[in-house]
């Protein structure tokens, strides 16, 4: 019998380190096919899409495992950003340790939210995170001598499509993706998933409903933080409008879109999303009439997405 | 004096203005348990109506086609983009973020249509009066002797009618509902029209005292929501006290505190009623709390 | 870990004085039931539909607040607690209607269970790894006789194997005292049989059974005594056969024309 486990387990083990190995292939095809490519927009349109993968990644940890929907990544994005900017500016760091910073903030940020959230559910849980988002946005623009107010800050020693960093971002990406990959066979993401699928019957096995819920949004701000400050290495200048509603509803639709699987879905919805979103890019109004469109078609009509999940919440007929 | 005068009537005609939107999502809450965050835009879109395309040289005239076809909109979004998803298992929270999706679309619309440049609309009705050094507008008064129409007309609606009652039933429970012979697309599609006409009214009232730009941001929708939910959800009386008492502790904050944190305060206000009081001053309970431990 | 003297002689169970209602429905009526320390055998639990059976296992687990009254659970007032600490007191529980990851194989859904136990029972209690856990499952589920299905999906299993798998993951907790809500629902004879075999395999170790169950002949196989439930309250309390036999539990809940059970101990099984 105990052999038979065994072999069992490591099946499971052998299957995620597969998908960690196609992860990497993928993301290193993409960064190699980037900086062969040379060009300017080709780094910057990869840049873009490995900080949204980990921005999707970070939803997904709230989200795809822990059923909170949450429309305030992007605010965390920003507090990692402007952390990260203002350590650097003040003491002149190196960013590993500005990059600890923003991933304190985010965490403390999670610590300090997840608690009055607590007993909230499904969309009265949503609300409660539009409400900080919105928070945010105002106390970025409101702030400025802390954010430099509603005209920014600029980033200084930004390294502006470096190729260096864009694979750094890509391989933080990958690996991120990978955590998710190996935490959804571990016994702490077993449990979420089990709280996720019916949370009293979670409790009733002794499972501990309210702290892993805590830990998932602390895990997610944190990882959203600290996209924030790998953010501020590739732009020479961050501002409120980087970090508003409507880029967390991206988020959100990324993560709807991508669907059931937690590595190919995140993967799947934040290209799907990026490749979309670059092609618009030249007038701003069309890249949020897209997210509009996608966010009606999407959630209404696809709401498995390319791979199959839902938003939470009782299925009503 | 003349300060809190005017800072008095400004808030209670943006307070009138806020619980009307809170109104209009109010409706649609009864009876689809949606969160309707595309009020803003459509109230925008209102005015924008009568601004930037008059049908005809009456500005009366022009407002009432406007909260028509406004109206029509209602039912049309709801037909188009919620009904079907209602019907095949989508969750509220998944309806709500649609709405966000319906509110950006029609935004990005109209600004391609009109620009985001603010355009100016005459008041339907001109002029003012002054009280304490303050200009006290008559198209404000108008705008609170509509509301107070419009509040008990739906109240007699509600109250005294079968579409009313069936309506109410239909907030309970659709599936139940349905059993009992009720049409719940024309009722729900009803519903929505007159959610939207509401929010005309408001378009074609209010925003011409403050001037007319379809705003880059979604807080419209997210402060009707707050007025919505402090006053209590599910209850028109409550959309409108909402609508006032967000109204006038924003306002007067804003006056005699600092200007640059009203907005924060709306949503401040409405996290805190989340967390706290998700029943708002009125106090029926939401019921999607988890467990205490 | 030594349990202290008071732990050893309290009561598994100590119910008094509980109320509940639903809106304007009372279900539960100043309602008491106390199971003794060390009394032998299951205790069941009869009733109609509606009765309260149900009601009072979720107000014991705590998935649902209790208007009034007082629960005890081996000296623990319950009542102070949420529905997680129970596992931690040893309680552990089966629904009517499974609670499963329908998604996920039999072997993992009773491993969440196994990697649930916290208390120190032994050397070996606190050891959650991953392997020692999986053997627990594995074990639990060759217990409830679903050995070879534990790589299965739960979701293919029919109602009553989904039943036993609950069992499975319950049994994984390694629980003092166990509250079965009609574990036999779905059981075809041949499984019923089993089960009162495992279940018996319980009682004899010291395991306190707490079963709601219409099916008679396990009760009478299982049950050492046996309670009725009518109107909020316990109405009959006594054992199977004075239980079959007695006019009121024929008259509320048997009828009258209910054929007296052969009452036979059935095939115990060989894995215990």
């Amino acid at each position: 019998m105990a052999s038979w486990i065994a072999g069992w387990m490591a099946r499971e083990h052998v299957r995620a380190a597969r998908t960690d190995l196609a992860m990497a292939v993928v993301f290193a095809a993409v960064a190699v096919f980037t900086a062969g490519h040379g060009s300017a927009f080709a780094t910057t349109t990869t840049i873009n899409f490995g900080l949204f993968t980990l921005l999707t990644a970070s939803l997904q940890v709230m989200l795809g495992f822990s059923n909170q929907a949450s429309l305030t990544q992007a605010g965390i994005y920003g507090i990692g950003a402007y952390v990260a900017v203002y350590v650097e500016m003040k003491s002149g760091v190196a960013m590993p340790v500005a990059l600890l910073a923003s991933l304190a903030a985010g965490a403390v940020a999670g610590l300090l939210l997840a608690l009055p959230l607590a007993r909230l559910r499904e969309h009265i849980l949503a609300m409660g995170t539009l409400a900080v988002q919105v928070i945010l946005s105002e106390a970025f623009i409101h702030l400025p001598g802390l954010t430099g107010g509603v005209n920014g800050e600029a980033v200084p020693d930004a390294l502006i499509n470096s190729v260096p960093v864009m694979v750094t971002i890509c391989a933080c990406a990958a690996g991120v993706i990978m955590a998710l990959n190996h935490f959804r066979i571990s016994r702490v993401g077993r449990q979420v998933l089990a709280v996720k699928a019916d949370e009293t019957m979670a409790a009733s096995i002794g499972i501990n409903v309210r702290l892993l819920r805590l830990v998932a949004v602390v895990v997610s701000f944190a990882v959203a933080a600290g996209a924030g400050c790998l953010f501020t290495e590739t732009a020479g200048f961050i501002s409120p409008d980087d970090f508003t509603l409507t880029s967390s509803l991206a988020v959100l639709v990324a993560v709807v879109l991508g669907g059931r699987s937690v590595t190919w879905g995140t993967l799947a919805g934040a290209a799907a999303y990026s490749v979309l979103n670059a092609e618009t890019t030249s007038l701003p109004g069309l890249s949020d009439l897209l997210l509009g469109i996608m966010l009606v078609v999407v959630l209404g009509y696809l709401p498995s997405g390319l791979t199959g999940i839902t938003l939470p919440g009782r299925w009503r007929r | 004096m003349n300060e809190l005068t005017g800072a008095v009537s400004s808030s209670l005609f943006y307070g009138t203005a806020l619980g009307l939107m809170a109104l209009a999502f109010t409706i649609i809450y009864t009876v689809s348990q949606v969160f309707n965050f595309a009020v803003g835009q459509f109230m925008i879109l209102a005015a924008l109506l009568t601004t930037a395309v008059r049908f005809t040289g009456n500005a009366v005239v022009n407002d009432l086609i406007a909260i028509v076809l406004v109206g029509a909109m209602g039912s049309a979004t709801y037909l188009v983009a919620l009904r079907w998803p209602e019907t095949h298992g989508a969750s509220p929270l998944t309806l709500v973020i649609i709405t966000f999706g319906i509110g950006i679309v029609v935004e990005q619309v109209a600004v391609l249509a009109w620009g985001s440049y603010p355009l100016s609309e005459a008041p339907v009705l001109g002029g003012h009066f002054v009280l304490n050094g303050n200009y006290i507008p008559y198209q404000g008064l108008l705008l609170i002797a509509v509301a107070v129409v419009t509040v008990t007309g739906l109240g007699l609606l509600q109250r005294h009618t079968v579409v009313g009652k069936q309506l109410i039933a239909l907030g309970g429970n659709r599936a139940t509902a349905r059993y009992y012979g009720i049409n719940d697309l024309a009722l729900v599609s009803v519903a929505w029209a007159i959610s939207f006409a509401v929010l005309a009214v408001v378009g074609t009232l209010y925003l011409p005292l403050t001037g007319v730009a379809i705003t880059t941001d979604l807080s419209y929708g997210v402060a009707a929501f707050a007025a919505a939910v402090i006053g209590g959800l599910g209850n028109p009386a409550g959309a409108l006290s909402g609508g006032i008492i967000v109204a006038f502790v924003t306002n007067l904050t804003g006056v005699y505190v600092n200007p640059n944190i009203t907005d924060t305060l709306t949503f401040a206000l409405l996290f805190a009623f989340l967390v706290f009081r998700p029943g708002g001053l009125t106090g029926r309970a939401i019921e999607l709390l988890g467990p205490r431990a | 870990m030594s349990a202290t003297p008071a732990r050893d002689t309290a009561p598994p169970l100590a119910v008094t004085g509980l109320r509940k209602s639903f809106g304007g429905v009372r279900v539960l009526h100043n309602f008491e039931l106390t199971i003794p320390a060390r009394s032998p055998g299951a205790v069941a639990v009869l009733g109609q539909n509606g009765a309260g059976k149900t009601t009072l296992l979720n107000l014991i687990t705590r998935l649902v607040p209790a208007d009034a009254g007082r629960i005890e659970v081996f000296g623990h007032n319950v009542l102070a607690s949420g529905a997680r600490q129970l596992a931690g007191l040893g309680v552990a529980r089966t629904f009517q209607s499974p609670r499963l990851l329908l998604d996920e194989t039999c072997l993992n859904n009773v491993a969440l269970g196994a990697r649930s136990v916290r208390r120190g029972r032994g050397s070996a209690g606190r050891d959650r790894a991953g392997a020692a856990a999986m053997r627990r499952a594995a074990d639990a589920l060759d217990r409830v006789g679903l050995g070879a299905q534990a790589g299965r999906v739960a979701g293919t299993l029919p109602f009553g194997s989904r039943k036993l798998v609950e069992l499975a993951r319950a049994l994984a907790l390694q629980p003092r005292l166990l509250l079965l809500d009609e574990p036999a629902a779905g059981l075809s004879d041949l499984e019923e049989g089993r089960l009162a075999g495992v279940l018996s395999g319980l009682t004899d170790a010291g395991i306190t059974l707490l079963l709601i169950e219409h099916r008679m002949a396990l009760v009478a196989a299982v049950a050492r005594r046996v309670v009725m439930m009518d109107g909020g309250a316990i109405v009959f309390d006594g054992d199977a056969a004075a239980a079959i036999a007695s006019p009121l539990v024929r008259e509320r809940y048997l009828g009258a024309g209910f054929d007296q059970v052969e009452l036979t101990k059935p095939e115990r099984s060989d894995h215990q």
